[in-house]
């Protein structure tokens, strides 16, 4: 059986992808992913649909916003930034007490990063102390 | 050529459905009741699906959406926002027609109607109540039709996979085909004093118990916000109302703490004021300079006990000092210079960094924090902003100056309202300064602390901790079952315990906007408890109760939220239903006339004003009135100093004028002039050029100065300056002293002492009757 023949409904995508119908009617609309088959906006929507919306969740959880990945879709290039501007890095201070870092700040400013994780660390340890 | 594209298109002949939009108003006292009517057409030979992005005023309180299709009426019903698309969606794939009205924010709505047929005609009309603002005995109506650019930071993350840039934003156009027609009638014309619009020209006419005023242009350009101020002729006195509708009952209480009550005495504790301009490009044009100036102003009014810093942001910000500093002559110096040099270079409108950097700052003990802000508020991110503020709201009051054609409004007011500051929203025809003094006089006079209403019984009061400073009025609304004829109000000011006694009157009508209003704020209360706990680890299980709860207020009084939306479906019989394909037309909006310095200087300060007595005139800047020079007279010496300073006067026809006066001076350039010579210690040093403006002689200032006498060594040239330039304000500013009483108190009090310790003197005259008898003169 081609992987085409499986029909799906608006109301199927939203199911199985997580997203509201609102979402999916908007990717639609801004060309994002292709018009569902047949009459217009009742009509059927296909694995390659599908596959698409899992494809976009993915990089939307990977921290891309969706300009990007429709640039991404198209082809296109897609920058550094967009990818790392939501990647945090923790460093557990203390119990309870974390310090988060961008990566792209991480990786500018490593040395400097190390010294305030130094002193946090170290702040913590004489205020176990004192007491 | 495309020569189907008949009816209304874009430069790009991209066809509008769109053909225009008229408002209707209604205002009595402080209420609003506006009704706003969106015409379009289908002038394509296939269906269309149209999405238009409009804003309304951040309190309105939107009560009624309804649409006609094709002859039929359709009464919108409000559901749960998911629900209400899934509606309209499942409408549209079925061929039928759909309506849906959704809120994007409290000042952004969204209306998309689908399905709209070949040569189909759609009225959409919807319907709010809005409280307006109110400043002694004035009320302004406002009404927005441009939603400036919103400036999106990088790090915004998408709401449900979808850019919030495309949420708030619309299409942007220089020039659309659509325009709007409006029409006021404000009731209880009898108690009117005038009627003006500083943002656009009106005319006023006369009806029984109401004047109406409306656009001069039959259909005006929707690329400014529209404003209407009507002055009453008395003020806003406390009273309340009281509904009562079916078994519930509804209070408005508008409560006016009178300012001469607590005579506006300065709080004793020591303040931090912390300056911060938007420098974005978006503030291009006359914003900046005026801004600069009413930044030049209060720096040189802050007082030595005062701590002060100033921000510049845009894309970056920067800062004039590291930490806050101590109010010296030097760093004032440094301040002046700073602010002479800041431009609107600095690119986005990128606030939550600079407001991060002073959040993070060690607030010094026993010092309140203030920061003052200035800005167009065309900001994306609210609720990053709101978060920050409001999880800190004992550190910081804000005073936030929202300025241009389309400032944000919504923002303005919530981060001042979040943070117990105020706000004030200037039209570009309208100067900055004085919106400025007037937050700079709250900031250093009293606010009312601890306001509590006292119910016998109620069972929801909005909002739950009212803020009021002396002399505004605010509204507090409550629901419950009784009557009370006087309802108190206790609370303090500097410490002393207050009691107010609001009568309360029964009041009637089916439309009554009272529940209307109420729903609204009780909307808006539980919406702003949500965003504090936004990025804490709240419970699924909270966010949907607070959730069930505004979906459950919404239904039950008609009001839109950001949980519910408008729905309307127009059902069809199979022969109309919508076949094939549907074109998606998304409603350009023009871009706010001024945004970014574009055409900033069309505001030719035209306006017309409506007078009491019925005569109208056409008035050029209906916010300076002119001051008209005299020239000097002929045969004057230099002899006799007094006459008050040589004061030049007309000349006999025959003379030649030996000034010319080249043109006349505005009050508030006057007023700015003067408030700009201000000294560090206190008192002013007149300037030749304001010398010119006040139509006086400068060499006979300096020449009645050296007749000083007293008992110790002083400035006579500053004290001579000072006395002159305060029975000025006093004699000929009284009507603009909420701009410069505050001010100019370190100027009083440093001429108290002076004439207290030195006793100055001009040929045995005290100074301040000598100035006193030549002012009369």
């Amino acid at each position: 059986m081609c992987m085409e023949d499986i029909k799906y409904t608006i109301d199927d995508l939203c199911e199985l992808t997580g997203y509201s119908r609102r979402t999916i009617r908007y990717y639609v609309q801004e060309g994002i992913i292709e018009p569902p088959a047949g009459r217009g906006r009742g009509g059927f929507y296909y694995d390659s649909h599908l596959n698409k919306l899992f494809q976009i969740k993915s990089l939307q959880e990977k921290g891309m916003g969706l300009m990007a990945i429709a640039k991404y879709l198209e082809g296109g290039e897609v920058r550094e930034e967009n990818y790392s501007r939501d990647i945090w890095i923790r460093y557990e201070i203390a119990p309870g007490l974390e310090i988060s870092v961008r990566r792209d700040i991480e990786e500018a400013e490593g040395k400097k990063i190390s010294e305030i994780v130094r002193i946090a660390k170290s702040v913590m340890r004489e205020g176990k102390t004192d007491e | 050529m495309n020569e189907k594209l008949f009816g209304l298109i874009t430069k790009e002949n991209v066809p509008v459905p769109l053909t225009g939009v008229e408002v209707y108003s209604d205002i009595a006292g402080r209420s609003a009741r506006v009704k706003v009517i969106q015409r379009y057409t289908n002038n394509e030979d296939k269906a269309v699906e149209s999405i238009y992005k409009f804003p309304l005023p951040e309190n309105a309180s939107l009560c009624g959406f309804s649409v006609t299709a094709d002859g039929k009426v359709i009464t919108g019903e409000i559901e749960e926002r998911g629900k209400a698309f899934d509606l309209y969606d499942k409408a549209l794939s079925q061929g039928h027609g759909a309506y849906l009205l959704d809120e994007e924010r409290p000042n952004i709505f969204t209306i998309s109607a689908g399905n709209i047929n070949p040569g189909i005609a759609v009225i959409i009309e919807i319907i709010y109540v809005t409280l307006l603002d109110t400043n002694n005995s004035e009320v302004r109506f406002f009404l927005p039709t441009a939603i400036s650019p919103r400036y999106i930071p990088d790090y915004v993350k998408d709401k449900d996979g979808i850019p919030v840039t495309k949420i708030v934003n619309p299409e942007f156009a220089i020039n659309v085909p659509y325009g709007m027609r409006l029409i006021v009638d404000i009731h209880g014309k009898e108690g009117i004093a005038s009627i003006q619009s500083p943002s656009h020209p009106i005319v006023t006419s006369y009806g029984g118990d109401s004047i109406r005023a409306e656009f001069s242009s039959d259909v005006t350009e929707m690329d400014r916000d529209f404003i209407l101020s009507v002055t009453y002729r008395d003020g806003f006195e406390s009273n309340g109302l009281y509904l009562s509708s079916g078994e519930e009952g509804f209070y408005q209480i508008d409560f006016t703490c009178d300012a001469e009550e607590s005579k506006g005495k300065e709080q004793p504790i020591r303040k931090e004021i912390i300056f911060v301009l938007d420098c974005s490009g978006s503030m291009g044009g006359s914003s900046i300079a005026e801004a600069k100036k009413a930044l030049e102003i209060l720096l040189k009014a802050l007082k030595s006990n005062y701590i002060f810093n100033i921000y510049c942001f845009g894309s970056a910000f920067n800062k004039l000092f590291p930490l806050s500093t101590d109010y010296t002559e030097s760093s004032l110096k440094k301040a002046l210079l700073y602010v002479s040099k800041i431009r609107a270079d600095l690119g986005g409108t990128e606030l939550l960094a600079p407001l991060k950097d002073i959040y993070d700052s060690k607030l010094l003990p026993e010092c309140q924090r203030n920061i003052i802000l200035i800005t167009d508020g065309e900001i994306g991110n609210e609720s990053d902003i709101y978060s920050l503020v409001k999880g800190a709201a004992n550190k910081a009051r804000i005073f936030s100056v929202g300025i241009g054609n389309g400032p944000n409004e919504y923002f303005i007011k919530q981060i001042a309202r979040d943070t117990k500051g105020a706000a004030e929203l200037v039209s570009p025809r309208e100067r900055i300064e004085p919106k400025v003094l007037r937050l700079y006089k709250k900031i250093v006079t009293e606010s009312i602390d601890n306001i509590v209403v006292h119910w016998e019984e109620q069972t929801g009061q909005v909002p739950a901790a009212p803020v009021a400073y002396c002399g505004e009025t605010i509204t507090v609304f409550g629901k419950a079952p009784s009557f009370n004829a006087l309802v108190r109000i206790t609370g303090s000011i500097s410490g002393r315990s207050m009691e107010w006694l609001v009568p309360v009157r029964r009041s009637e009508g089916d439309d009554n906007p009272i529940p209307a209003l109420w729903a609204r704020e009780m909307i808006r209360e539980l919406e702003e408890g949500g965003l504090t706990n936004a990025g804490s680890r709240q419970t699924d299980r909270k966010e949907q109760k607070l959730k069930d709860e505004l979906v459950a207020l919404s239904k039950q009084y008609g009001i839109v939220s950001r949980e519910t939306s408008y729905i309307a479906v127009e059902k069809r019989e199979d022969k109309d239903k919508t076949a094939g394909e549907v074109i998606l037309r998304k409603i350009p909006v023009m871009l706010t006339r001024g945004w970014g310095g574009i055409d900033s200087c069309y505001a030719d300060n035209i306006s017309q004003k409506y007078y009491a007595d019925g005569c109208h005139s056409i008035q050029f800047s209906t916010t300076t009135r002119l001051y008209n020079a005299r020239p000097r007279p002929a045969g004057d010496t230099d002899s006799d100093v007094p006459a008050f300073l040589k004061m030049r006067t007309t000349p006999p026809p025959d003379t030649k004028p030996r000034f010319m006066k080249t043109r006349a001076y505005s009050i508030q350039e006057i007023i700015n002039k003067m408030l700009s010579l201000q000294r560090f210690e206190g008192g002013f040093e007149i300037d030749s050029n304001l010398a010119d403006m006040l139509n006086l002689q400068i060499k006979y200032i300096k020449k009645a100065s050296k007749k000083i006498v007293g008992k110790y060594k002083t400035n006579g040239f500053a004290l001579l300056s000072t006395a002159l330039i305060l029975a000025i304000l006093e004699k000929r500013y009284t009507g603009e002293k909420n701009q410069w009483w505050t001010v100019t108190e370190k100027s009083r009090k440093w001429l108290e002492l002076e004439i207290k310790t030195k006793a100055p003197a001009i040929g045995g005259i005290p100074l301040a009757d000598w100035v006193k008898n030549d002012l009369e003169k």
